[in-house]
């Protein structure tokens, strides 16, 4: 048993570990300085940053939804933690309300996605969309229309920019503390068992007592907390936050839940496609900047998203109907199953 | 046949112009069909005439559809001679069967809600000039056919305000305006109230009147003598025989329809366990279920029969908590059973529903996951954390038992065969020895070899003192597994059998209304 | 004589609309006057066209979020077509609307050929057209991004000047011309049954013989042009093409839609409503600015509308669906005096 688990996770992450390595190698080619510690360090800090919102983002993607609004929350959650502590002469206490208050604000909208989607069943995606708006409008109304600075040594810079051995940043600390909960949640515990019955096939779910809708509210709650997380971690590191604090990331999170192989109708992807997705997330952003190419960075995510996205329908489809080389494996399987018997 | 006569026309000329409206309409003469290599129909004969209201009963499986799809054009015979008006015609095609003047007027209604009568009836085929619809000339048309066949319908009224009666006029209206001469009505009264029924079958005389011919397909004996001149019945393939009006009767039409009844030997009723019973008195649902009372005993597999749409599905969904009744009191040991399905199943409730795809498990899981969903109560027993070890042998404990194939926990069950699924979804309750197991046509779609194997879980469940509800249309099986049966009519128990003095001709009779020996009146 | 539900809930938006204009009226005396009709009207008409065009998706049973992309990708190549090879206007507002097709049919294609749900097709595709929109930005020569001032005198006829004084710009007819058109096209032509018939009861439609998928695309197809032929429109006026052009382009059609009362999930409303509902956030979107309320509540009141108007239909369907059964069971036991 073990040793077929060992061969299903390796067929997973060869192919994982193969693309990784492609992207990583053309760096290397066009870009000499692309191996210094300071690029590395670089690298990290996006994919904490993506990292962190995209396992917020995979409760909500597993039930079959999408949260649009990710982006802005972490905005205006980072925006708020700063006013709050800013206004506490930055101590400790005024930080910790910051983000006391940011994180409360976080689960009411997350609960109001649940509420619009589930009780008056409103498509999600205008649902989300609408909030997004909203959210990016009331950031300029928390910072009075300015961006808030922190100095260095307060609790928020050392949130944001403590380093482990001086070297690692601490954001990665945030990702992988991050990564495990979900983790564990989605696999440990009952609640992650219901996540993935409820996106496989929610009247199912209903028919084994499980609460679709309560169950739909908690997931987009976490995925409010992650937005929240995401952008205080990300403020802290730029030491500023403002209108342009997380904007446009819900764009890059989704690249990194598709290219993660997460199942955008539902019920199928793991933690460690998250991970994977915001590896590439991250050095195809910095890829980006490093040879600036920023106007190309909306082209390349429409693409890959779209080319992905096609991809596994249409192979999905075929393999279903029996072709293609999975399709035949599957048939096989099946047919010398039922001769068996 | 030329490809020109396959472009389905509205007809032309005027609703009143006089057509033909006696004499044969149709014949099948000696119809074969094989499906795979299997015969389905036995040279089958059946005829009409014009102006006729034809029915066509039979059991599931005995080729009523076979038969209606080779006449409409979406199967294609293998053996025999269709006949129109007297001259052999082929039907290749749906749009062959719509240029003979062959309509269907299917279960499911294919009309669109937001549209007018007047638009649903011309979709597809609109009059149009200069790439503009001609309202107008569509309105007239429709108003003439309204008139014609004296209906009370408004052509400028959007479907969706319309009562399920009205709506199917429309649809026989949406045939009728491409100049059907034969409707094919499968089972058109599933949907309808009582007198939504009643309105239906006074426009299928209207109808009957202007030489319109009918094939009436139905479950529901009344409905036969109401309106049908002429009743064939079919089993197995094969057609057994032509009524007249005046022959059909209950006691000749269920002999047809089951035949030489095969009763195997039971194996002697199982022990009652008098202990363990779930009691339900007074229930009502909705305008479907008006007084149900019953109790049902531990240690017995009962047996729930009655028509499709009687209320049977509901009846079991509003003990297992899913459905909430109007009235009446559900009690398990003298203890009320929760509104809350999880309360439910903690207690030991389970359901093996009956679209297993769609309410039955979650596809793109595996069958580990699949089986342990409803035990978390057991598996996830500290604050709701999972043991993975637990999980594992559960569900390979389940797998073992219940025999599920491929004996592979990762499998995905999208991918089994339609019996090892239901093994998955029966699985998962029989691994929690429920106290109540409800099974709602628990062998639909599951072949041979896995139905005995579910028949033995069920009984194997029950010899260990479980309650097992078991819903069914297939009256072999109901006779054969349950130690009793209760046969639900008119939105009550009707009668009750004891599993060993039931047949499948009593059941049916008891399902359509009529009384038997066999049953005990409730 | 019943009054049909969509009737009720267009005639909410009209009251919506009324009642800013008496709010408007009262509180801004110059509200009446022509320049600001005239501009007002204007304004309306670039989200009024994108919203005509949307309509086609939304009532089909999808939705568009590609057009903002659509927008910004058109923009900037009509002023490319005139700065860079001097086309005259009239050829350039073809072009625009041609292109603005050509990203539709994409959609189309992505979403009724392989089989992509619409939201995610549109919102990676309109991924895609932004980036084109912002890869072809003009740059000067240390590549930072510049505008350039379109300088033809038939590319501004279009948009720059009103056509009289104080008077109506060219867009405004454009618009109406376009809208009305598009609602002939709804309610004259088979197409027109057929979007609302796929966007009621896809299944029921396929039955009855009608190309589904043709249909679909033909909806993008509309959808994306009129986006194309907007986003001609706002760079003539603006006369350059910014950056951040079209941005935001598809909530704000979105909001517009729905408050005009194109209802989520298809099969009901028309090019009329979705012109009620430009007209409304046009006024909105301007009292905001006269009552010198900060910008970022633009955003805030839009997002709220989209919420507000939706939450609205949500109960509303409710509403409508109990009183037709209702009067369903009334004709059940009286059925002379069901018509």
């Amino acid at each position: 048993m073990k040793k077929e688990d060992l061969a299903r996770s390796f067929k997973v992450w060869i192919p994982r570990i193969i693309a990784f390595g492609a992207i990583f190698i053309f760096m290397a080619i066009m870009e000499q300085s692309f191996f210094s510690t300071s690029n590395f360090i670089e690298i990290i800090r996006s994919v904490s940053v993506y990292g962190v919102m995209s396992c917020g983002m995979l409760f909500v993607v597993l039930i079959g939804g999408l949260d649009l609004s990710m982006g802005a929350m972490a905005g205006l959650c980072a925006s708020i933690m700063f006013v709050i502590a800013q206004n506490g002469a930055n101590s400790l206490s005024a930080t910790l309300l910051g983000f006391v208050v940011a994180l409360a604000v976080a689960l009411a909208v997350g609960w109001l996605h649940g509420f619009f989607i589930t009780t008056l069943k409103i498509p999600f995606f205008v649902v989300t969309l609408a909030t997004k708006y909203i959210l990016y409008g009331a950031i300029p109304l928390v910072t009075a229309g300015k961006y808030v600075y922190v100095r260095g040594g307060s609790p928020i810079d050392k949130i944001g920019t403590s380093r482990i051995f001086d070297t690692i940043p601490i954001l990665v600390v945030y990702f992988v503390i991050i990564a495990l909960v979900t983790w564990f949640i989605l696999n440990k515990t009952v609640f992650g068992r219901r996540i993935y019955a409820i996106g496989g096939n929610p009247t199912a779910a209903g028919f084994v007592g499980i609460k679709v809708f309560k169950n739909t509210n908690i997931a987009y709650m976490l995925c409010t907390t992650a937005a929240c997380i995401g952008g205080v971690i990300l403020a802290a590191n730029n030491q500023q936050a403002g209108t342009t604090t997380g904007n446009a990331y819900e764009g890059m999170v989704l690249m990194a839940m598709i290219v993660g192989g997460i199942n955008l109708a539902g019920g199928q992807g793991t933690v460690s496609g998250v991970v994977f997705g915001a590896l590439i997330i991250g050095l195809i952003q910095n890829l980006v900047t490093f040879m600036s190419w920023g106007d190309y960075l909306k082209l390349v995510q429409g693409a890959i998203i779209l080319i992905v996205v096609i991809v596994s329908v249409v192979t999905h489809t075929r393999s279903m109907r029996g072709k293609g080389r999975k399709g035949r494996k599957l048939l096989a399987k099946v047919k010398a199953e039922a001769q068996d018997e | 046949m030329s490809k020109e006569k396959n472009v389905i026309k509205i007809s032309e000329t005027d609703a009143s112009e006089p057509r033909k409206t006696e004499g044969e309409l149709l014949r099948c003469e000696n119809i074969d069909k094989l499906f795979s290599g299997v015969q389905v129909l036995f040279s089958a004969d059946f005829s009409m005439n014009y102006g006729e209201v034809h029915a066509l009963m039979g059991e599931n499986g005995a080729g009523k559809s076979t038969l209606i799809k080779i006449v409409t054009g979406v199967y294609h015979k293998d053996g025999g001679q269709l006949f129109i008006d007297g001259e052999p015609v082929e039907v290749d095609s749906p749009i062959d069967a719509r240029a003979l003047g062959i309509a269907v007027i299917y279960q499911e209604l294919s009309l669109i809600p937001d549209l007018t009568v007047m638009e649903n009836i011309y979709l597809g085929q609109e009059l149009t000039k200069g790439g503009m619809r001609q309202k107008k000339r569509m309105r007239g048309r429709t108003l003439d056919l309204i008139k014609k066949y004296d209906l009370n319908l408004n052509p400028d009224a959007p479907v969706e305000v319309l009562s399920m009666a009205d709506r199917q006029m429309v649809e026989v209206l949406k045939a009728l305006s491409q100049d059907a001469k034969l409707v094919i009505m499968d089972e058109p009264t599933s949907s309808l109230s009582a007198s939504e029924a009643e309105h239906l079958f006074k426009t299928i005389e209207g109808l009957k009147s202007k030489g319109v011919g009918i094939i009436y397909v139905t479950h529901r004996l009344e409905e036969v003598y109401r309106i049908a001149d002429r009743l064939t019945v079919m089993r197995n393939g094969e057609v057994v025989g032509t009524l007249t009006k005046e022959e059909i009767n209950p006691k000749t039409v269920t002999t047809m329809m089951i035949g030489r009844e095969i009763k195997t030997e039971r194996q002697g009723r199982a022990p009652r366990n008098e202990e363990m019973k779930l009691e339900v008195s007074g229930l009502s649902y909705g305008d479907l279920l008006k007084d149900v009372n019953f109790t049902a005993y531990g240690g017995e597999i009962l047996g729930i029969g009655g028509l499709v749409g009687s209320g049977r599905t509901e009846l079991v969904h509003c003990i297992y908590g899913i459905k909430k009744p109007k009235t009446g009191k559900i009690t398990l040991n003298g203890k009320p059973v929760s509104r809350s399905v999880i309360k439910n199943i903690n207690d030991g409730f389970g359901l093996v529903p009956e679209d297993r795809r769609q309410e039955g498990f979650n596809p793109i899981q595996t069958i580990e996951k699949n089986i342990c969903i409803a035990s978390y109560d057991v598996l996830a027993k500290v604050l709701g954390l999972v043991g993975a070890k637990k999980e594992r042998i559960w569900a390979e404990t389940a797998m073992e038992d219940y025999d599920i194939r491929p004996r592979d926990r990762n499998f995905f069950v999208e991918n089994m065969s339609g019996g090892n699924q239901q093994k998955v979804v029966l699985a998962r309750w029989l691994a929690r020895k429920p106290r109540v197991l409800i099974l709602d046509e628990p062998t639909v779609g599951v072949d041979v070899g896995v139905r005995a194997e579910l028949y033995r879980f069920m009984r194997e469940s029950a010899a260990k003192g479980s309650i097992i509800i078991m819903v069914s249309s297939d009256l072999f099986e109901l006779v054969q597994i349950s130690d009793r049966i209760l046969v639900i009519h008119d939105g009550k128990f009707f009668e009750e059998f004891e599993g060993d003095k039931a047949t499948q001709q009593s059941i049916l009779l008891a399902s359509s209304g009529e009384h038997t020996e066999e049953g005990v009146a409730l | 004589m019943r009054i049909k539900s969509q009737s009720i809930r267009r005639l909410v938006a009209v009251g919506l609309v009324l009642a800013l204009v008496v709010i408007f009226a009262i509180t801004t005396p110059t509200f009446f006057g022509a320049r600001n009709i005239s501009i007002l009207l204007k304004d309306s008409a670039y989200l009024g066209l994108v919203a005509c065009g949307m309509a086609f998706p939304m009532i089909g049973g999808g939705i568009d979020l590609s057009v903002g992309g659509i927008v910004c990708a058109v923009g900037i190549i009509s002023v490319h077509l005139s700065y860079d090879f001097g086309l005259s206007g009239y050829a350039i507002i073809f072009i625009a609307t041609l292109a603005g097709a050509a990203f539709g049919l994409l959609n189309g294609i992505i979403v009724a050929k392989v089989g992509l749900t619409e939201f995610v097709a549109t919102l990676a595709s309109g991924f895609l057209f932004l980036g084109l929109g912002r890869a072809l930005v003009f740059k000067d020569a240390g590549g930072r991004a510049v505008t350039r001032a379109v300088s033809s005198e038939s590319y501004l006829s279009f948009g720059k000047n009103p056509l009289w004084e104080n008077g109506w710009y060219l867009i405004t007819f454009v618009w109406i011309v376009v809208a009305v058109g598009l609602y002939i096209v709804l309610k004259k032509t088979k197409f027109g049954l057929y979007t609302y018939a796929i966007g009621s009861n896809d299944k029921a439609a396929k039955m009855s013989g009608v190309d589904t998928t043709k249909i679909k695309i033909i909806g993008f197809i509309i959808s994306g042009a009129c986006a194309g032929l907007a986003a001609f429109l706002v760079t003539a006026n603006l006369t350059s093409s910014p950056a951040a052009l079209g941005d935001g382009y598809e909530f704000k059609a979105i909001a517009a839609c729905v408050v005009g009362g194109i209802m989520l999930g298809g099969g009901k409303g028309d090019t009329i409503n979705a012109l009620l509902g430009a007209l409304f956030m046009t006024i909105i979107l301007n009292g905001i600015y006269k009552f010198g309320l900060d910008s970022t509540f633009v955003y805030i009141i839009q997002g709220l509308i989209i919420l507000l108007a939706t939450a609205f239909d949500s109960q509303f369907a409710k509403f409508a669906a109990k009183r037709r059964l209702k009067e369903q069971r009334l004709s059940d036991i009286t059925p002379a005096s069901a018509s």
